[in-house]
């Protein structure tokens, strides 16, 4: 089964959730995994890892076989009559939590997220620039005169997805958005990027992607995309360090 | 020349930077707290590496004068600045603060530690993943919203249980005991990580590059660092490693990006190692004779480039 976690309802995970489900491929939203009904055990030892879950009230613990997930940023939410400190606490804890976890899985998961972003998303653009430079992109420049339109794109593992407006000379950047993606070790991410008169210039990273500004087509390419990269039959376990076993 | 970015306030910036001038090290100091009023960057990229300069209204030294960097992000402590902080879009890098984090997390020169690096022990059991593929043993470990899989592990580990956050927030270890099982229904709000309790003599090992320190922690409370408050006594002596846990430690460090840490480590009564935690940040204070402050000696030397 795909799970679909700190699902909230999104189109891209709405469309996801319909896409998997139309393909025959058993899938599940999942809230909160570390909510009532949903139970779930991650045991972790010096020589293995497993996990066994109950999603819903009547189900068996460990029947659920978990074939990929899908992860989402959960929001921090303070429940009525919670102190800050504590419902801080608690959205540490799952954060925490969920992270571990979703290192510890062999099957594909989209997006096993380094620490350092799952904890503090990044908005600003400066955040990137060194690692930008590194694949041979260039960032916006806000000294540009004339800059055109700026294009999204999604990076879906080594596949490349522009909307459907952006021009064809953008593709020639694909390359180094792959590689920008798998040096964070994450399989799918969104740009958008600007089509400056000299250069292309990235505009915006997005490591939670929405795609909700595409093209119908492209949003449904990826989705495709995205649904073959989560019930491929080889699992794409961890992709940060080499020769590892989670066993 | 060194470059200290921190709170000056805080005891163990404030130590480092008094090494610093007992050892006569040329150093400039940045305040984070001050960081958005206080300091400018200069800053041009080439070829993914920062060039030019940070200054504050009292100095100004460029990027490639610098031989190390010492970064210990401060706490926020206003109410107020947490209120902020946990609202979704405040979690994100401030601009300016987003630079200096990409300037230092791309700088050549050492820096102790770089920003990105210092997230991994936020997550305890995503951490153990790495830990244990360094030849250390973890304990066994139940990350869990379920009474039930508690109760059973409770009795798989002989009822000789710990549990503790999974995050670091409330880091405190506590002994689980029969008593505990009438609050396990509280895990349906927030799951909690219970480990098997693991005997034997606590031993803090702090890294530096490629030199290690340490100590060996003989205490009989669960978790030494609140021996006083809980009425244990402590002794800490310094500890000799076997060679390949001391080369296990310095490869951890280095595989979690990091130049620096502190590791938290536990050797059993049948010599068995344990490891529990490496501290991104760590608070080296605890562990130093101030009499004779080798941690601190060698992290200013270090960031000096001189040979120890």
């Amino acid at each position: 089964m795909v799970l679909l976690i700190n699902y909230t309802g999104d189109p891209l995970s709405v469309d996801l959730l319909k896409g998997l489900t139309e393909r025959g491929h058993p899938a599940r939203a999942i809230p909160d995994l570390y909510r009532d009904p949903a139970r779930i055990s991650w045991r972790l030892d010096t020589d293995r890892s497993s996990t066994s879950c109950r999603l819903g009230a009547g189900t068996a613990n460990s029947d659920v076989e978990i074939s990929a997930v899908f992860v989402r940023k959960s929001p921090f939410v303070r429940k009525e009559g919670w102190a800050l400190d504590e419902a801080t606490y608690v959205h540490a804890e799952k954060e925490a939590a969920v992270l571990g976890w979703i290192w510890g899985l062999p099957c594909p998961v989209i997006n096993r997220y380094p620490p350092e972003v799952w904890f503090e998303p990044v908005e600003s653009l400066q955040f990137w620039h060194g690692r930008i430079e590194r694949f041979d992109l260039e960032l916006e420049s806000t000294q540009e005169e004339q800059v055109e339109r700026s294009y999204p794109v999604a990076v879906i593992g080594s596949r490349v997805v522009w909307d459907q407006a952006a021009p064809g000379r953008l593709i020639r950047i694909n390359d180094s958005l792959v590689g920008f993606a798998e040096s964070l070790g994450l399989t799918y991410i969104e740009f958008q990027i600007a089509d400056s008169m000299s250069k292309p210039q990235v505009a915006a990273v997005e490591l939670f992607p929405k795609n909700d500004g595409f093209c119908l087509s492209s949003r449904r390419e990826i989705i495709n995309e995205l649904i073959d990269c989560l019930t491929r039959s080889r699992s794409s376990g961890p992709v940060r360090n080499a020769s590892d076993s989670w066993f | 020349m060194v470059l200290v970015c921190g709170d000056p306030y805080e005891p163990v910036t404030a130590f480092l930077c008094s090494r610093l001038e007992v050892l006569e090290i040329d150093y400039r100091q940045l305040d984070l707290r001050k960081l958005r009023h206080g300091a400018d960057l200069d800053l041009a990229w080439d070829g993914g590496r920062p060039c030019g300069s940070i200054s504050t209204e009292d100095w100004r030294i460029e990027f490639d004068e610098l031989s190390g960097v010492y970064f210990r992000n401060v706490e926020l402590s206003e109410s107020e600045e947490e209120g902020e902080k946990v609202d979704s879009k405040s979690q994100a890098y401030p601009e300016t603060d987003a630079r200096l984090a990409a300037v230092l997390n791309n700088l050549p020169c050492d820096v102790l530690n770089r920003p990105s690096a210092t997230y991994s022990n936020r997550s305890k059991p995503y951490q153990a993943l790495l830990i244990r593929r360094f030849g250390f043993q973890i304990p066994r470990t139940l990350v869990t919203n379920d009474p039930e899989a508690v109760a059973r592990f409770f009795v798989e580990c002989d009822e000789k249980l710990i549990f503790k956050s999974i995050s670091g927030v409330r880091s405190t270890v506590r002994r689980m005991t029969k008593e505990d099982f009438g609050r396990l229904e509280l895990l349906g709000n927030c799951p909690a990580q219970f480990q098997e309790y693991v005997a034997g003599d606590n031993i803090r090992v702090h890294v530096i590059g490629e030199q290690w320190f340490a100590v060996r922690i003989q205490c009989e409370a669960v978790d030494y660092r609140y021996a006083g408050e809980e009425g244990y006594t402590l002794t800490m002596v310094p500890a000799v490693l076997p060679r390949d846990i001391a080369a296990n430690c310095i490869r951890l460090t280095r595989e979690l990006g990091l130049t620096m840490s502190g590791i938290d480590l536990k050797e059993t009564p049948s010599e068995e190692y344990y490891c529990f935690e490496v501290n991104t940040s760590p608070a080296f204070l605890f562990y130093e004779s101030p009499a004779r402050p080798v941690i601190a000696d060698a992290l200013a030397k270090f960031l000096a480039q001189r040979g120890a």
